[in-house]
């Protein structure tokens, strides 16, 4: 082991009291100096949870809690340590749990007070928190993609196109530009709102449409400004010889020019512009030589003189100012403000519309009660409010988040920054005020390892969280040097290359980072090489490279020494070829994200499936059911199905299918396999909606054959996958809906072979944060299929002053007569681009703990020529990763001879038929007749329960009222009220209630005698269990009684109900009497069981105060 | 009641003995109440008696409600109405809205969310007994925003609740400490309660100086700890482990106790059917029950009902449509009319994502000599007579909608011709009792027009729990708090993991947080939590005879941690991943399956009647023969995406329209050059008006007037760039436009159109073609020329050139081939521009090759040749390949 150099820095950034901005570069092994970091905090707090740390990720959340719970864990149990640094560790973990034990914490068990977050996570908490202020009202759980939300956003916005609204004639202004294709123009505006957490601050605040404006203007100028600062720095050298040759020469072309040097502001943009003419060619090469047509004229002495010493001057340059053309060329991609260029128009209307754009995503939110993880983000930060009105976090939380750790800081976004911000609001006074015990922030990153532009990550912003810190509070620069991972050869090799690839500086603006290099840990492995670049050419050059690399990992796989073995590609598309040449020698990988689920053969015609079962009227689908192997229909016997050459009345296979015989003509196999098909899908609709729709499409793709139809084993967890997206569906209430499914499969990949292998293929930025004994990196030279033209172009300018703007341009269809902002993006762009694919390069090549393997197919200078070496090959083209260090890689690279790879000829298309598939299941079984009769007359009901209710209370009453009075009433007219009728209703209601009570109580021979509550063992709404056989059965009696004069014991059941319009009294007492027997059988003969006083039984009528006893139940 | 084995077997213990005294017992839950009544009885039944008083056992809150309506019944506390949770909300609701409309200083993306929580909040003071009127409690709601506004909300609603003498479930609790009589004293013991909240409490003082409290749970069982890959894998484990332990003792009482209902309930339900092997088949016979209930909204019984309704409203989303055109829940089967497929089609052609009614009654009519009986019923029936009963016009009480939405739910004849399964039957059943809270909804909101109407009914179905009631079995699965004090045989209790359990702490956002310390409400902070956890854990132990805990250590492959509360067990590590089912691997490896080659459809039948589509046909025929056969001869074509604005095709149709009336006026070069340019542009303004009034009314309404009048706008642009181009050309009459004419290939007639022929000075013509794309002279070019039209027709005709008009914004021009010299944008140089090998390519040879490729393709086409064999790209917006299977297939090659 080599010494750790940089032990002095790692100790020092355990020093709670200081707040730092650790610079981590790989393999240095930063999580362990976070977890320790968070320790050493922990005995500064009153309460866990005022330490708060933030991940990049949920999987590195989850591995910081699980590293510092299980250290701590390890120190309460005092398991023994073999480390020095981890003896480090667990002194802290001990103090730490010392600490909380004195205040009461119980952190080996309440792990959820451990406040370690992902910046989606920390921002969902304080939304929920805080639902006011955040304006979110409630929970939220965003969605995966929301893009549907985002195209519902346009609709509601188009849906304003043509309206009273200032806004309305930008919408057009816009809809025309686009050649008033809306579908186009929806597209753009939905994946705008998709980025806007970075432009949504800046246009919000210009809801008046000046205000847009006026911010845009501002931006430009800075922006222009800073750029020409930038040039005039460069230029300063020569300004003083090169002004007044410039002016001569600008006066002989009849042009007048500022007798001094213009000032570096956007004003003087176009001056810039006529001395960068004077020194660049069209072609932005520095001129050089110059004659009359550039002002210098040769008539006399005097002029030669002139043309003589600019000559000098541009060779001067050239010599020692080799980067000014560079410089210079930015002059004319610098936008003009054009107030009436169509370019500079059409920005403006874009900055117009946007708020109103987004006002409508707000609505579509709260509409569908959903939203998107840029809205809680945002939400958050509004929560925490602005300086003006910052929002007192302690008071809502309980408690005062002290100390902030930020893991991955360079691929943070302005959004993520600002959120920083707000949490360490007013520390820097604090710290100021409470020396001893100063809140502090600790913040983690490595600026050539951010690789996620395409997500807002910012790169400068980890300089700026350096240069600016946060609201005063800056964090103090420590720089880990240490590499534990790669071997001291690799590590050389990186820091040799790569020195030259990044510049020593960084600059914060343009998005660029400085190199710093690392020290090995590892001694170097000798005897092997660390470092290898193969080139290879030729017709095949790609299948050679991928079958060379495939023999080498087989070779080494065969061999226990290689370890872990690592291919990592920029794109999919990189890694083709050799995953197909691993697959074609049964070499096992582990491939994440490599197929795309929706290509499985399987889950193609699982789709097909689902897309007919949801839609009987998709005939296209209906058909494939027909074509797949389970089925393999001929084309003759389809065409007959489908009831081809019959344009205007096509048949619908979904009728057929479902509800109809196979049709003549059809071949017999036709015929038996028609028959089984529609066997299988008869069942399945028979049965639609009584499964769990994953158990519904699962069986029937069983029965139908469907697993058998897969080319290999592997290919069955595909449809595993898919089905467990119905499971998903399902849950999530969205059921069976093909656009949703179709969204899914086309962005999931299907599950990549066994994790646990050993030889692993993956995309770079999968890559990030593993490490591999051999790391292989393929295809170098092949760049990104350079995407085309991009409509709407945006970025955030970030001045070096801290200040930071937003600029959007559409593009002009290169109309604009002048450099627009649109030209200016592109550019821009284009170098971030360039910048980023370096810093990938940089990630995939320190992954490597021993050995790195490179490798590209180039193309020779000279196709003809036989024996190639190194020199003789193109440069790889600009823009893909090879470009960054093709000069080493030349050096150092192994040619291959090119040679023919033989690959068999790709089979004809074949229909696949299974021969022996399941037999159809059994025809579903019609079903019985099932139907509940539905309730109505509510107001009879409500009646009747509180008609039941008034009695059961009469009848403990003595002695027995004359009428339904007082309390009682007023009770009754409670219970209605609480049923909830109207007050209309409600009036019938107590009337009727009154009523039946009234005319029980006036029927002095029965309703009364009834309710006496003299009656010896009487009960009201008696409950009883009775077992009737085997069967339990629960029973409620309204009312029964033991009568003294007769010696019977009476059961009766309260009716409310009375004869309908003309049915005769006696039909209607008949009829009721019939239909309770039963019942009051029961009653009767579980009442025998209690005791055996013989017994009555007997209906009473309320409403009629008729007594109405069934001799028939007599005993 | 069931003597299902479950419930029954649930030993009283001491409990025996308070109920023979006539204790009341009170359960935390109705699940427990139950289940000790079920054992009641069994006992009672086993002492030989027949019939008897039901156990005095009931749940806590039950009861508590009870004794107030007694109060309230003796005049002891007031009369007040009390609100179910559902009425409660809407209150709630409109309290907010009132505020935001008063303090608009805020605005809330999820009122529902917040009334809930607002509610919860309120019963949370209430309960632990804080009198929010007293001066310090207002102030410390005061500190800060969100307590604040919260705290506004809270007086209105009291202020709206007083002035309608209304009360909540939890004010009854309160107004039941303040009865004006002494209640009698009972014996009263409560029944695994662990806590009740201060106001339980007062109120049970009241009646009882102190309950006493049993614990129906007897010794600790031991516990069996393991972990495993992911949440599949222990799901799968546990099904395995249910299945086996049920078949070797089916009576034993088994539990699942899914930390995550929610979130697993599903997958586990799947894996026991798996294990147990009722998947599908017999699938009620599984011997589980869930303890689930279903939100009544998401059953499909009621899911369609709602669609239904929905149809009384404007428009419907299209996926719901898709969903009324399936139900099961309507009288008629629609599936079986062979016309869906149609009608299906054009309302995908309309592309929108909502499907205005008007234009799907349109769509939905019958031809008049169709066969269906006029008294059969038929989506347009339906749709009509949804429409005769002009809901959208109606403003009525909800009681008055309940009524409305039953005549409209028999328009569809809901919920079908009747053949419903048990758990349909209860869902039905649960929909009428949702009617009757609806219904008493009269009070709280008031008279409603349709949208808001259904939007609460949506609520109402959405707050009804339906709770199957399904046979008593032996395996139970339940959440963590329903299986607290039940007891079985053995449990497993799976997702512990060290995040999720204790669950971190939620307080309730709208009260102070020091508050919910102090008065240690529910879920307030992580000590409660823990509390909360182990005590759950130590009733679980206490309930059964062995205990299974799990946990996952990987979820969305994140690390996780075993619970805390394992700390103290050794935890197995289980690794069996989780490979395709069994079945499934069998079938795969039983499969004998053969390759043919089938790629011939039956001839085209012999006909005089030209072949419908003209040179469509033979440019699908060239990009692949399998398309043209599917497209032309089975009419299919993929069901478009929901699109805005003009489609494509539409816009085409515009232009050629709008450039036939220019050139119909203009006649050619001559009379154009003789314009001014202010008459050109009035030509022009004029040719566009033409087009546009000729625009249907069904597109008008389908994408609007103001669309329209913008792509006027663009027309007139884009001609006027044309016209322009066209200045420059030499002299031309247009001889014809939009000109139809016959080609006979293969001797079967074929109808071609093409936009324009041009007549040059010397005779010769130029026929064009107008193209609003990119195009390309090698189109023509190759075996299978992709843009057959203008050969066709230049072999059909004398014609002397062929070229596209591409009118493409900012990339106007002409572009074709021909013998005609000094015609901008025609080159005579055939081969050079068609990249034909024969340098000497003449116009008159090129008509020949032409011919015979043409001729070939027809030929193809007629016999029936229908190999799936795309030209390069021909995919890319051809959307067969679910038929074709030429994705499906490609692995199969090799
Ligand atoms: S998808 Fe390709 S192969 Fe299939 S029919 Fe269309 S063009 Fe032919």
């Amino acid at each position: 082991m080599n010494p750790v150099v940089d032990a002095a820095q790692r100790a020092q950034a355990l020093d709670v009291q200081r707040s730092f901005r650790v610079t981590a570069p790989a393999g240095s092994g930063k999580t362990e100096l976070l977890i320790q970091r968070f320790l050493a905090l922990l005995p500064t707090v009153e309460r866990p949870e005022q330490v708060l740390a933030i991940t990049f990720t949920r999987k590195a959340a989850a591995e910081m809690l699980e590293r510092l719970v299980e250290a701590l864990w390890a120190a309460e149990a005092a398991t023994p340590i073999t480390s020095q640094h981890q003896q480090r560790t667990r002194d802290l973990a001990s103090a730490a749990l010392a600490h909380g034990r004195q205040l009461g914490w119980a952190l080996t068990r309440e792990i959820a007070r451990f406040n370690i977050r992902t910046i989606d996570g920390l921002c969902s908490s304080l939304a929920r928190q805080m639902p006011v202020t955040s304006g979110f009202g409630g929970a939220a759980n965003p969605l995966d993609d929301a893009t549907p939300l985002y195209r519902e956003a346009v609709n509601e916005l188009f849906s304003l196109a043509g309206g009273s609204r200032p806004e309305a004639a930008d919408l057009d202004a816009l809809l025309l530009h686009f050649d008033n294709n809306w579908e186009q123009l929806s597209g753009l505006l939905a994946a705008m709102l998709g980025k806007r957490e970075q432009w949504m601050e800046y246009v919000e605040a210009g809801r008046d449409a000046g205000a847009a404006e006026r911010r845009l203007v501002a931006t430009v100028t800075a922006l222009v400004g800073e750029e020409l600062a930038q040039i005039e720095a460069c230029l300063a050298p020569w300004l003083a010889r090169l002004y007044p040759l410039f002016a001569y020469a600008q006066g002989q072309l009849g042009n007048t020019v500022p007798a001094l040097c213009p000032a570096a502001d956007a004003a003087s943009l176009e001056s810039w512009r006529a001395i960068g003419n004077a020194l660049l060619t069209g072609g932005g090469e520095l001129r050089k030589r110059v004659d009359k047509r550039n002002g210098f004229p040769v008539g006399n002495d005097a002029e030669k003189a002139q043309k003589a010493a600019f000559h000098a001057l541009l060779e001067d340059i050239a010599e020692s100012t080799p980067a000014l053309p560079a410089q210079l060329k930015r002059l004319f991609w610098l936008p003009s403000m054009d107030g009436n260029s169509s370019s500079w128009q059409l920005v403006i209307h874009l900055s117009r519309v946007l708020p109103l754009l987004y006002a409508c995503l707000l609505l579509v939110f709260s509409r569908r009660a959903a939203v998107d993880h840029t809205q809680i983000a945002v939400s958050a930060i509004d929560a925490l409010g602005d300086d003006d009105a910052p929002t007192e976090l302690a008071l809502r939380l309980d408690y005062q988040i002290a100390h902030i750790l930020v893991d991955e800081f360079q691929d943070t976004s302005n959004l993520q920054y600002r959120l920083v911000e707000r949490l360490s609001r007013g520390w820097q006074q604090h710290n100021a005020e409470h020396p001893a015990t100063p809140r502090t922030l600790f913040i983690v990153g490595d600026g050539m390892q951010s690789i996620y532009g395409f997500r807002n990550a910012n790169v400068g912003l980890f300089q700026r969280a350096g240069e600016q810190g946060f609201n005063g509070l800056a964090p103090e620069p420590v720089a880990l040097q240490c590499n534990f991972r790669s071997q001291q050869h690799v590590v050389d090799w990186v820091n040799s290359t790569f020195a030259e690839v990044f510049p020593d500086a960084g600059d914060l603006r343009r998005g660029t980072v400085g190199f710093s290099a690392a020290v090995a840990v590892r001694p170097p492995v000798e005897g092997e090489p660390a470092v290898e670049a193969h080139c290879f050419h030729g017709e095949d050059g790609a299948a050679q490279e991928a079958s060379w690399l495939a023999e080498q990992i087989a070779s080494a796989l065969a061999g226990d020494s290689a370890g872990s073995i690592a291919v990592l590609g920029r794109t999919r598309g990189h890694l083709a070829p050799l995953v197909g040449e691993l697959r074609r020698r049964n070499i096992a990988f582990a491939a994440q994200d490599m197929d795309p689920l929706g290509k499985s053969p399987l889950v193609i015609d699982l789709m097909s499936l689902c897309r007919a079962l949801a839609n009987p009227g998709d005939r296209l689908a209906w058909l494939a059911l027909l074509r797949a192997p389970w089925c393999g229909l001929s084309l003759a016997d389809l065409h007959l199905l489908a009831g081809g050459d019959k344009p205007g009345e096509p048949n619908n296979p979904a009728t057929l299918l479902l509800f109809e015989t196979a049709p003549a003509g059809l071949s017999a196999a036709g015929q038996t396999r028609f028959t089984r098909i529609a066997g299988c899908l008869r069942r399945a609709w028979h049965k639609r909606d009584q499964l769990a729709l994953r158990v519904w499409v699962e069986q029937l793709w069983e029965q139908l054959g469907g697993p058998a139809t897969a080319l290999e084993e592997g290919q069955l967890q595909d449809a595993q996958h898919f089905f467990t997206l119905l499971e998903r569906a399902e849950r999530e209430d969205i059921g069976l809906d093909p656009a949703w499914l179709q969204e899914r499969v086309d962005r999931l990949y299907a599950p990549g072979g066994a994790p646990e292998s050993r030889l692993q293929v993956m995309t770079l930025h999968r890559a990030k944060g593993l490490e591999f004994d051999w790391v292989i990196m393929p295809a170098l030279a092949r760049g990104q299929r350079n995407d085309q033209r991009q409509i709407l172009l945006w970025d955030e300018f970030n001045g070096s002053d801290g200040s930071h703007g937003f600029l959007l341009a559409a593009d002009d269809h290169g109309l604009g007569t002048v450099p627009g902002l649109y030209g200016y993006l592109q550019e821009t762009r284009k170098e971030k681009v360039r910048h980023e694919t370096a810093r990938l390069l940089y990630v995939g090549t320190t992954r490597a703990i021993r050995r790195l393997t490179l490798s590209a197919v180039l193309s020779p200078e000279d196709p003809e020529s036989e024996e190639l070496v190194p020199g003789e090959f193109r440069p790889p083209a600009d823009g893909t990763l090879l470009a960054h260090i093709w000069p080493r890689f030349q050096r150092e690279m192994t040619v291959h001879a090119s040679m023919a790879i033989e690959r068999e000829a790709s089979a004809s298309h074949k229909l696949r038929i299974l021969r022996n598939p399941p037999p159809a299941p059994p025809a579903p079984e019609p079903g019985a007749l099932n139907l509940p009769t539905p309730v109505r007359n509510r107001l009879e009901r409500c009646v009747g329960t509180v008609t039941h209710w008034a009695l059961e209370r009469l009848a403990s009453q003595s002695p027995l009222p004359e009428a339904l009075t007082g309390q009682l009433s007023a009770a009754c007219e409670h219970q209605l009220r609480q049923l909830g009728l109207n007050p209309a209703l409600l009036a019938q209601a107590i009337a009727a209630v009154t009523a039946n009570v009234n005319q029980t109580l006036a029927d002095r021979e029965h309703g009364r005698w009834i309710l006496d509550a003299a009656h010896e063992d009487a009960s009201a709404e008696l409950a009883l269990t009775w077992r009737e056989g085997e069967q339990l059965r629960d029973l409620v009696i309204d009312r029964t009684f033991v009568d003294r004069s007769s010696g019977l014991r009476w059961v009766i059941d309260y009716k409310s109900s009375g004869p309908g319009e003309g049915v005769a009294l006696a039909a209607f007492l008949a009829e009721e009497a019939a239909r309770y027997e039963a019942q009051l059988r029961s009653y009767r003969d579980c009442m025998a069981q209690l005791d055996d006083t013989p017994v009555r039984c007997a209906l009473y009528f309320t409403r009629l105060g008729l007594f109405h006893p069934l001799p028939q139940l007599d005993t | 009641m069931s003597t299902g084995n479950f419930s029954a077997s649930f030993e009283l213990g001491q409990l025996a003995a308070h109920l023979d005294a006539g204790t009341l017992l009170l359960t935390p839950n109705q699940r427990l109440a139950r289940v000790i009544k079920a054992a009641w009885d069994r006992r009672q039944a086993e002492k030989g008696l027949s019939a008897w008083h039901p156990a005095t056992v009931k749940p806590l809150e039950y009861w508590l409600r009870e004794q107030w309506e007694a109060a309230v019944t003796r005049g002891a506390c007031p009369p007040r109405a009390r609100l179910s949770g559902a009425q409660a909300r809407e209150i709630w609701l409109r309290v907010i809205s009132a505020d935001r409309a008063s303090n608009g200083d805020y605005t809330l993306l999820q009122t529902t969310a917040a009334g809930d929580m607002a509610a919860a909040a309120r019963d949370s003071l209430l309960h632990a007994g804080i009198d929010w009127e007293r001066p310090a409690v207002r102030n410390e709601f005061q500190l800060d925003n969100d307590c604040g506004t919260f705290y506004r909300w809270l007086r209105a609603f009291d202020a709206e609740l007083e002035a309608a003498g209304q009360v909540t479930a939890s004010d009854c609790l309160r107004a039941l400490l303040e009865a004006t009589d002494a209640a009698r004293c009972e014996q009263i013991l409560l029944v695994d309660i662990d806590s009740v909240t201060p106001l339980q409490q007062a109120c049970l003082e009241r009646f009882c100086a102190t309950p006493g409290k049993v614990s129906s749970g007897g010794q600790p069982a031991p516990v069996h700890c393991s972990s495993y890959p992911d949440r599949s894998a222990e799901l799968r484990a546990i099904a395995q482990w249910a299945a086996d332990s049920h078949s070797t003792a089916p009576q034993r009482r088994l539990g699942i106790v899914l930390r995550d209902m929610q979130g697993d309930r599903g997958r586990l339900e799947y894996e026991l059917r798996r294990a147990f092997g009722h998947f599908g088949d017999d699938y009620t016979a599984l011997p589980v029950n869930f303890s689930t209930a279903l939100r009544l909204d998401q059953v499909p019984v009621v899911r369609d009902a709602l669609r239904m309704l929905a149809c009384c409203q404007r428009r419907i989303s299209l996926a719901d449509l898709l969903g009324l055109l399936r139900t099961r829940f309507c009288t008629v089967e629609f599936a079986r009319d062979t016309d869906i497929a149609r009608l299906i089609e054009k309302v995908f052609a309309d592309a929108q994502e909502q499907v205005e009614l008007s234009r799907l009654r349109f769509l939905a009519r019958k031809p008049a000599d169709s066969e269906a009986m006029p008294d059969q019923a038929t989506l347009a029936t339906i749709l009509g007579a949804l429409q005769s009963l002009r809901l959208h016009t109606r403003r009525q009480l909800p009681s008055a909608w309940a009524e409305s939405f039953g005549s409209a739910l028999q328009a569809w004849g809901w919920p079908g011709p009747g053949y419903l399964d048990s758990l349909e039957y209860q869902q039905v059943e649960h929909w009428y009792q949702v009617l009757d809270d609806y219904s008493a909804m009269d009070s709280i909101c008031g008279e409603l027009g349709l949208d808001e109407a259904l939007s609460l009914l949506q609520r109402c179905c959405r707050a009804k729990l339906s709770q199957p009631k399904t046979p008593d079995h032996p395996v139970q699965v339940l959440g963590p708090l329903e299986a607290a004090g039940l007891q079985f045989d053995a449990l497993w209790v799976c997702g512990l993991e060290g995040s999720a359990w204790p669950e971190p702490a939620r307080p309730n956002p709208f009260i102070p947080q020091r508050m919910q310390r102090q008065h240690r409400m529910p879920h307030a902070s992580s000590e409660q939590q823990w509390d909360y956890a182990s005590g759950l854990w130590r009733q679980y132990r206490q309930g059964c005879r062995e205990l299974f805990a799990s946990h996952a250590r990987q979820l969305d492959n994140a690390p996780q941690l075993p619970s805390p509360i394992l700390q103290q067990y050794a935890i197995a590590e289980d690794n069996s991943d989780t490979p395709a089912p069994e079945p499934w691997r069998l079938a795969l490896a039983a499969a004998e399956v053969e390759s043919v080659a089938d790629d011939t459809a039956p001839p085209v039948a012999d006909s005089h009647a030209p072949l419908r589509g003209g040179s469509a046909i033979l440019r699908d025929q060239a990009a692949c023969p399998f398309r043209a056969w599917a497209r032309r001869r089975l009419g299919l074509q993929e069901l478009g995406q929901p699109s805005a604005g003009l489609s494509a095709a539409d816009r085409g149709k515009l232009l050629h329209d709008a450039l036939e009336v220019l050139w119909h006026t203009l006649q050619g070069s001559r009379q154009l050059a003789s314009l001014s340019d202010q008459e050109r542009a009035q030509a022009i303004e004029t040719a566009v008006q033409q087009a546009m009034d000729a625009v249907p009314d069904s597109l008008r309404i389908l994408v609007g007037m103001h669309c329209l009048s913008l792509e006027g706008r663009r027309l007139n642009s884009l001609l006027q760039e044309w016209i322009e181009l066209e200045l420059q050309r030499g002299d031309f009459l247009v001889e014809a436009s939009e000109v139809q004419c016959k080609l006979t290939l293969q001797g079967r007639e074929l109808s071609l159109r093409v936009d324009r022929v041009d007549r040059l000075p010397d005779g010769r013509s130029i026929v064009i073609d107008y193209k609003s794309g990119k195009c390309r002279v090698r189109d023509w070019s190759g075996e299978r020329p992709a843009e057959p039209q203008l050969p066709l027709y230049s072999i059909a005709t004398d014609a002397s050139a062929i070229a596209f008009a591409q009118l493409r914004p900012r990339d106007c021009k002409l572009l074709g081939v021909g013998e005609t010299e000094g015609v901008t944008g025609i080159s005579t140089a055939l081969a050079k521009s068609l990249g034909a090998d024969d340098a000497e390519l003449q116009w008159g040879e090129l008509k020949q090759q032409w011919q015979q490729k043409l001729e070939h393709l027809m030929a193809e086409f007629l016999r029936g040749d229908a190999r799936v064999e795309p030209q390069p790209r021909a995919c890319d917006y051809c959307g067969l390949q679910a038929l074709c299977r030429v994705e499906a297939e490609r692995g199969a090659g090799a």
